[in-house]
C-alpha cells in the first residue's frame, strides 16, 4: 500500500470523464492524450485510474460467462473446436501445445470460471435498510400527498426524520422500535426518530406491537407515551385529544419547547382532553367511532430474511416476500405475523392467502407456527434472529400466480385465547437450486398482492357502514352455505381485515 | 514430477488467481473483447511456460507480467485501430501501481460484495444484463425504450455509486 489507503481520495469530474469515456469504449483521441498526460504526471490518478477500472474489471468477471452458459455446459470446447467466446481466440493454436491434456487442463481451468459458490444465478435480491432509515411508509388507502412533500412517498419507502404532508387518505407508517401509526388526511406528520413523531395538525391511530416497549407521539401543547393503542386528534380549533383503546397511555402538557408540564397523567380506556393553558389533562367521552377508519381488526407485519453473508441484514420494508432453499447464501424464508386484537367474538374459519407475484418452476412451500413466546419484528429480524417454529401445518405447491390459501382456523382460535397474535414461518421444505424460489407480495407492496387472513366470524354480525364512501370491495365469498355470508377486504378497514356482511346491505 | 501433478499445480494456482489476471488486463484493455482475447492468450501462455515457473515465486506477479507481454503484443497488433488505446509507457506505470496496492485492491474486492448486495435489484439486474455482455448496450436501452446515452449515463451513475460505496466500505473498516 505504498500509495494510498484502501479508501480513495476523490477524483475531479475531469479525471472521472475520462476515465469513464474510456471504460465506455467512448474516449476520443483528444481524452486520450489528457488523460495519459494527467497518468504521467499523478499517482494519484494512477490509483485513482487502477482502482475505478478494478471496479469495472470485477464486474465484467461476475457476469463473465453468463451470456453463452449453454454453449458452455456442452463440453464441446474440450475437444478444441470452437471458441470459448465470441470472437477470434486462441484455441485452434492448441496444436503448438502438442497435448489434448493441456487443452483439458486449460478449458478446466477457464470453465472453473463459471461455476463457485457464488454461482446461482436465480437467486432473487431484495433491497436492504439504508442507513439513517428510522420508519417504513405503507400505502394504506389512496393516499394524496400536498404539493410540499419533499420525502419519498411510495409505498415501502424508507423514511429519514422528515415531515409529510397528507392531503386526503389513509397511510401506515412502521417504526424501527415497533410503534405503527395509520395517519389520515389531511394531516401534517413529522418522522422523527425511531420511536416518535409529531402531530401538527389532523388525526392518526397509534399502536405499540412490542409488549413492553413505548410510542411517543407529540402534538402543539402535548406529549404522549403510547404503551397500548390510542387515537389521536389534533384539529383546526387546536385542540389535542387522545383516546385509549388499549393499554395506557400518559399524556402530558408541554411548553412551546415541548417540554412536559405538571398536570399530566396516565389514560386507560378513556378520552381526554390535554389543556397546556391550564396544564391539566381532562376527561372526554372514549370515541372510536371518530376512528373507526384508522383500526383494522387484523394486523400483519410480514419479513424476509436470507443466510449467509446476509444473515444479519434486514429485509423488512422490501415489497416482496422470498422462499427459497438453496445452497448457503442463497437461501430465504417469509416470517408473517398476524395481530388479532381487533377480533372480536369466536371464528368459524381462519384461511391465510398469500399472494406469489414470481414464480419460475413449480415449488413446494410450507408454513409453521412460529411459537408465541418468541418475540420478533418486522424491521429487526434477521436469519441469524429468526425465531424457531413447530412442524408443518400445511404445505402447497406453487406453480404461478394464482394466489395459495391454507387454514388456520385453529391456530387463530389458539392465539386468540393467548397474545392474540399469530406468527408463521413460511419455508421450503425441500432444496433446489437455480431459479426454484418464490416470491409473494409483502405489505409494503401493492395493496392487491398483501398477505391476509380471512376470518369467518362464529356469529355473523351485521355491521352497518357509517358512510356511503366506506362501502366495502367484495373480493370472495367464502362459503356457500348461508348466502349472506361474504368476505371482503375493505377499502376503509384495510389489508387483512375480513367482516361479514349480509346480502340484502348491499 | 508427473505430468498429472503438474498439470493439478498449475490448475491450483490459476484458478486461485484467474480473477486478478483478468482483472489487470482489464486494466490495460478496459474493453471486455480486447480482455478475454488477451487474457485466454495469457492462460495458454502460461501453461506452455509452466514448467519455467519457479514455485518460490509469485504466481500472480509473474503471471501478471506474461499478461503484460500479451496485452502489448496484442495492442501492437491492432495499432492503428479506431478504439483508443493507452501508450505503451503509461500502461507501464499503471500496470506497476496497480501490483503495488494489490492489498488495496484486495480490501475494495471485498467491498465491492457487499456495495452490490446494497444496490436495489433493478439496479443489479441492469448492471448484470449490461457486463454480462450478450447484448449491445444499444439493444438493451431500446428494449428498456431509453435512449443509448441515458444507459451510459445510468452506467456510470451505477458504477460511480459502488466506487462511492467502495470508498465508505473501506473506510469504515480502517477506522475500526
Amino acid at each position: 500500500m505504498n500509495e494510498t489507503s484502501a479508501s480513495l481520495p476523490p477524483a475531479d469530474d475531469e479525471l472521472w470523464s475520462l476515465v469513464e469515456a474510456f471504460v465506455a469504449g467512448t474516449a476520443a483521441e483528444d481524452d486520450r492524450l489528457r488523460l495519459e498526460a494527467r497518468l504521467r504526471s499523478e499517482p494519484q490518478s494512477r490509483v485513482f485510474y487502477v482502482a475505478y477500472l478494478d471496479l469495472h474489471a470485477h464486474l465484467q468477471w461476475r457476469t463473465r460467462g453468463k451470456s453463452d452458459r449453454t454453449a458452455e455446459n456442452t463440453g464441446a470446447q474440450v475437444t478444441g473446436n470452437a471458441p470459448i467466446r465470441r470472437r477470434r481466440l486462441v484455441w485452434p493454436s492448441l496444436a503448438g501445445v502438442g497435448s489434448l491434456a493441456a487443452a483439458a487442463a486449460i478449458f478446466f481451468v477457464l470453465s472453473l470460471s463459471r461455476r463457485g459458490p457464488e454461482d446461482d444465478s436465480g437467486t432473487p435480491d431484495l433491497p436492504i435498510k439504508p442507513a439513517g432509515s428510522i420508519a417504513v411508509l405503507i400505502d394504506n388507502n389512496a393516499p394524496v400527498w400536498e404539493s410540499g412533500t419533499s420525502g419519498p412517498t411510495k409505498s415501502g419507502s424508507y423514511l429519514l426524520p422528515g415531515r409529510l404532508k397528507l392531503k386526503s387518505g389513509v397511510v401506515e407508517i412502521a417504526f424501527d422500535h415497533g410503534g405503527e401509526i395509520l395517519l389520515e388526511g389531511p394531516a401534517d406528520f413529522d418522522v422523527s426518530a425511531a420511536d416518535r413523531g409529531f402531530l401538527h395538525r389532523g388525526k392518526l391511530t397509534a399502536k405499540v406491537l412490542e409488549p413492553g416497549s413505548s410510542f411517543f407521539v407529540s402534538m402543539p401543547g402535548a406529549v404522549t407515551n403510547i404503551e397500548g393503542e390510542c387515537g389521536l386528534l389534533f384539529d383546526a380549533a387546536g385542540r389535542p385529544e387522545v383516546h385509549v383503546f388499549a393499554g395506557e397511555v400518559r399524556a402530558d402538557p408541554t411548553d412551546a419547547r415541548g417540554e412536559p408540564l405538571p398536570g399530566g397523567r396516565s389514560i386507560e380506556n378513556a378520552g381526554a382532553f390535554i389543556d397546556p393553558t391550564l396544564q391539566m389533562v381532562s376527561a372526554v367521552p372514549l370515541n372510536p367511532v371518530a376512528f373507526a377508519r384508522l383500526r383494522p381488526e387484523v394486523r400483519v407485519s410480514d419479513a424476509a430474511v436470507r443466510d449467509g453473508p446476509h444473515s444479519s441484514e434486514n429485509f423488512g420494508a422490501a415489497p416482496q416476500l422470498i422462499v427459497k432453499n438453496s445452497i448457503p447464501g442463497y437461501s430465504w424464508e417469509t416470517f408473517l405475523r398476524f395481530d388479532l386484537t381487533g377480533v372480536k367474538g369466536p371464528v368459524s374459519e381462519a384461511t391465510v392467502r398469500l399472494v406469489p407475484v414470481k414464480v419460475v418452476q413449480p415449488m413446494e412451500n410450507a408454513a409453521a407456527v412460529v411459537h408465541s413466546n418468541d418475540s420478533w419484528s418486522e424491521q429487526l429480524i434477521t436469519w441469524d434472529t429468526k425465531p424457531p417454529s413447530g412442524p408443518a401445518l400445511a404445505t402447497w405447491t406453487v406453480t404461478g400466480n394464482t394466489s395459495v390459501e391454507f387454514e388456520v382456523t385453529q391456530q387463530v382460535r389458539e392465539a386468540l385465547a393467548a397474545d392474540k397474535r399469530l406468527a408463521l414461518r413460511i419455508f421450503a421444505p425441500k432444496r433446489k437450486r437455480g431459479s426454484a424460489y418464490v416470491q409473494y407480495g409483502s405489505r409494503e407492496g401493492d395493496s392487491n398482492l398483501r398477505p391476509q387472513l380471512l376470518i369467518t366470524p362464529a356469529d355473523v354480525q351485521v355491521r352497518k357502514l357509517r358512510q356511503a364512501n366506506d362501502f366495502p370491495t367484495l373480493t370472495r365469498s367464502v362459503s356457500e352455505r348461508p348466502s349472506t355470508i361474504l368476505s371482503f377486504r375493505s377499502q376503509v378497514f384495510g389489508v387483512g381485515t375480513i367482516m361479514s356482511w349480509p346480502a340484502k346491505e348491499h | 514430477m508427473d505430468p498429472d501433478s503438474q498439470q493439478d499445480r498449475f490448475v491450483e494456482q490459476f484458478v486461485r488467481s484467474q480473477d486478478r489476471i483478468y482483472a489487470y488486463v482489464v486494466t490495460l484493455l478496459p474493453n471486455r473483447d480486447d480482455a478475454e482475447e488477451v487474457f485466454q492468450r495469457t492462460s495458454l501462455a502460461l501453461w506452455k511456460k509452466w514448467q519455467e515457473f519457479d514455485p518460490a515465486r509469485d504466481f500472480l506477479r509473474w503471471a501478471c507480467g506474461m499478461a503484460h507481454l500479451e496485452a502489448c503484443n496484442f495492442l501492437r497488433k491492432h495499432a492503428g485501430r479506431s478504439r483508443v488505446d493507452l501508450s505503451e509507457d503509461v500502461l507501464l506505470e499503471v500496470a506497476q501501481v496497480r501490483l503495488d496496492i494489490h492489498d488495496v485492491l484486495e480490501a475494495r474486492r471485498r467491498a465491492l460484495l457487499d456495495c452490490l448486495g446494497r444496490l436495489n435489484r433493478d439496479s443489479r439486474e441492469l448492471l448484470e444484463r449490461c457486463y454480462a455482455g450478450k447484448d449491445s448496450i444499444k439493444q438493451i436501452a431500446a428494449d428498456l425504450g431509453l435512449r443509448p446515452n441515458v444507459l451510459y449515463m445510468t452506467l456510470k451513475r451505477l458504477r460511480r455509486t459502488l466506487f462511492d460505496c467502495i470508498n465508505l466500505h473501506v473506510a469504515a473498516e480502517g477506522s475500526q
